[in-house]
């Protein structure tokens, strides 16, 4: 799992790349919430490069979820593949996550 | 090339010690020889000049008309021949000489006129005289030669001529026994062979001492590091510390190496140790993981009776635990003589936290199965049982599902999970379509829809977790659903329950060869059988 992280203000953009599986969760989980810690509690997850999601990838986004909430904040997912959209589809994740089509989209559901 | 390979065998010290041995040998016996040979030739040059200086100084120590005075055996005293002869004596013994003689010729005889020795009267024929004696004569020049006396023996000898004062020639000769020189020579050489071998000798035992002072450390480093390995590491003893006195502050390379030796000793034992000890804390692990897998399986639902509900329902379930325990689950149970509750479940994440996680998930559906006896109210009241404190984010999706066997009537929810397969008894496979609905335990509060499905005698539902959908191929490929609902689709059309979930099962096993099983393979198939006549 590779991360790109580029930060303004309290908006940290978050393109992550590969798969968020039981190996790639708990790193992805460290990072963006240290971002969070660090002041950063609007958090855009661009999703566009990830390829799948297993179930302790939901559950590190359940545990992001909860984490911008308790600091005030919020969390958007944009550009998701098709296979990954099933699964949050699927998990019923789309109903607590906001989900974007874009970056722009999804920097407007943060506002 | 033979004598190269031998030496590259020996030991260091030997490699040490024999190049110095032969040099030795070889230095030792050039400089025997060649001082012999040096001593030898300064022997005879001495020899020759005492002879020859001798034979010149003989005429001045005779009275100075002493030759003119030898005329006839008579002309000269008894008296005055024993005085010169003791007075020749005398200064031959400080020369260093056998003889010393003047030879007077007379009608080709030759008589000794003056002598050294103390036997010879004057006027003593010398019978047969030395072939030197005659090869003077030739030019009278001073001969010096090594000549065989028929009566002395080989002598080496000076032979010269002098002239009286009317002109008469004499023969003046001085002689050494030949076998005295060589007893000066072979002393000579018995000198430099024994300077030489004890030269020799010295250089070897210095050297042989010092390849052992060299070589030492190396063999007991040597000696103590088969100890170690044939001890399997665990030599408790350390190397002797007197190997590197200085630490690793020298310039002794030996001392350096053993210096270093002795702290991977020191880091070597200490690996090994961490090693015994991880080693041991993974088998702990793993030992707890399989007992958890175990206890586990305890709760699961044993094999389904097909003699149940007059056997209009077969049911088949199957849970392959990838190598870490996982969180599948399935559960099936009659709530009365009509009603049977089956459910599937896939806990996030993998190891001990999900099966801890899925055991609770069983022990709360079952009682919240037989309270409540509503699919749609047993996820909520799991959901909600689950989601409160729940700190990790844990959750799991959960398909349940109530059939009445009578009519066929399926009440159902889906809580995250993947839609079953529907397999028609014309064999037409789709998935069952449900609403989504969160995951369970992920949020309190949430509901759950309530959903219908009517089975038709001779369907099969198949339920299954991602484990058989996203198994992988050698290539990273997912077997995915399409292929499922293709085998699912090529299976005769009145294959049992239990033929159906073997089908999939080797088909995924078939696709995923020799990749390790990453994830929880767990199937529940369901096929729904016409009334008929019961059987006998």
């Amino acid at each position: 799992m590779e991360l790109t992280v580029d930060k303004q203000n309290h908006t940290a953009i978050v393109a992550a790349r590969g798969r968020l599986d039981a190996a790639g969760a708990p790193e992805f989980e460290t990072r963006c919430k240290a971002l969070v810690l660090e002041g950063a509690n609007r958090l855009l997850l661009d999703f566009a490069q990830v390829e799948y999601v297993s179930s302790a990838g939901l559950r590190s986004l359940l545990v992001l979820a909860k984490t911008v909430k308790s600091a005030g904040g919020a969390l958007a997912l944009c550009s998701l593949v098709p296979a990954v959209r099933d699964v949050m589809t699927i998990s019923g994740f789309d109903n607590i996550l906001p989900l974007a089509a874009n970056r722009a989209a999804a920097l407007e559901l943060l506002k | 090339m033979k004598l190269l390979n031998w030496y590259r065998r020996q030991t260091v010290r030997r490699k040490i010690f024999l190049p110095f041995f032969a040099i030795t040998l070889l230095s030792s016996t050039l400089f025997t020889v060649y001082g012999f040979i040096q001593n030898v030739r300064a022997i005879e040059n001495e020899i020759d000049k005492r002879l020859l200086i001798a034979a010149l100084t003989m005429p001045q120590l005779l009275p100075t008309d002493y030759f003119d005075r030898v005329q006839n055996p008579d002309s000269i005293t008894e008296e005055e021949h024993w005085a010169n002869t003791r007075r020749l004596e005398l200064f031959l013994s400080n020369v260093g000489g056998t003889y010393l003689y003047a030879l007077h010729r007379e009608s080709n005889r030759y008589y000794f006129v003056a002598s050294a020795a103390l036997d010879t009267p004057y006027w003593t024929e010398y019978e047969k005289p030395a072939p030197n004696i005659y090869e003077v004569q030739k030019t009278w020049e001073v001969n010096i030669s090594t000549t065989p006396d028929p009566d002395y023996g080989l002598l080496r000898s000076v032979v010269m001529g002098h002239k009286d004062a009317a002109g008469r020639r004499f023969i003046v000769g001085a002689d050494i026994h030949a076998y005295e020189v060589e007893a000066l020579k072979r002393r000579a050489f018995l000198n430099f062979f024994l300077m030489g071998f004890a030269s020799f000798l010295l250089a070897v035992v210095f050297s042989y001492v010092a390849s052992y002072t060299i070589t030492q450390p190396l063999i007991r480093l040597s000696n103590f590091t088969r100890r170690l390995v044939e001890s399997d590491f665990s030599a408790a003893t350390r190397l002797d510390a007197a190997l590197f006195p200085d630490g690793n502050q020298t310039k002794a390379e030996t001392a350096i190496l053993a210096y270093d030796f002795d702290r991977m000793q020191a880091n070597l034992a200490e690996h090994i140790e961490q090693l015994k000890f991880t080693q041991s804390a993974r088998e702990r692990a793993e030992s707890e993981l399989r007992i958890a897998g175990q206890i586990q399986e305890t709760f699961l639902p044993g094999p389904f009776a097909p003699t149940e509900f007059g056997g209009r329902v077969q049911l088949q379930a199957i849970m392959k635990t990838a190598k870490q325990a996982g969180g599948d689950l399935f559960d099936y149970f009659a709530l009365d003589d009509a009603h049977l509750f089956f459910a599937i479940g896939d806990v996030s994440g993998k190891g001990m936290p999900a099966a801890m996680f899925m055991s609770a998930v069983v022990v709360l559906l079952r009682s919240a199965a037989k309270q409540w006896r509503e699919p749609a109210e047993i996820l909520r009241h799991v959901n909600d049982d689950l989601a409160i404190r729940n700190e990790s984010c844990t959750f799991v999706t959960l398909f349940a599902g109530i059939l009445d066997v009578r009519t066929g009537e399926t009440v159902f929810a889906n809580g995250g999970h993947n839609p079953p397969r529907l397999r028609t008894a014309a064999g037409a496979v789709a998935a069952v379509p449900t609403k989504t609905n969160m995951v369970v335990g992920a949020m309190d509060g949430r509901t759950f829809a309530r959903e219908t499905l009517a089975l038709r005698p001779g369907d099969t539902l198949v339920l299954y977790t991602d484990g058989v959908t996203e198994a992988f191929d050698e290539n990273d490929k997912l077997y995915g659903e399409e292929r499922m609902d293709r085998c699912l689709g090529a299976l005769p059309a009145e294959a049992s329950a239990a033929e159906v979930l073997q089908g999939v099962v080797a088909d995924v096993a078939a696709f995923a060869g020799a990749r390790e099983q990453s994830d929880d393979i767990t199937m529940l198939v369901l096929r729904y059988e016409p009334a008929g006549p019961k059987p006998s």
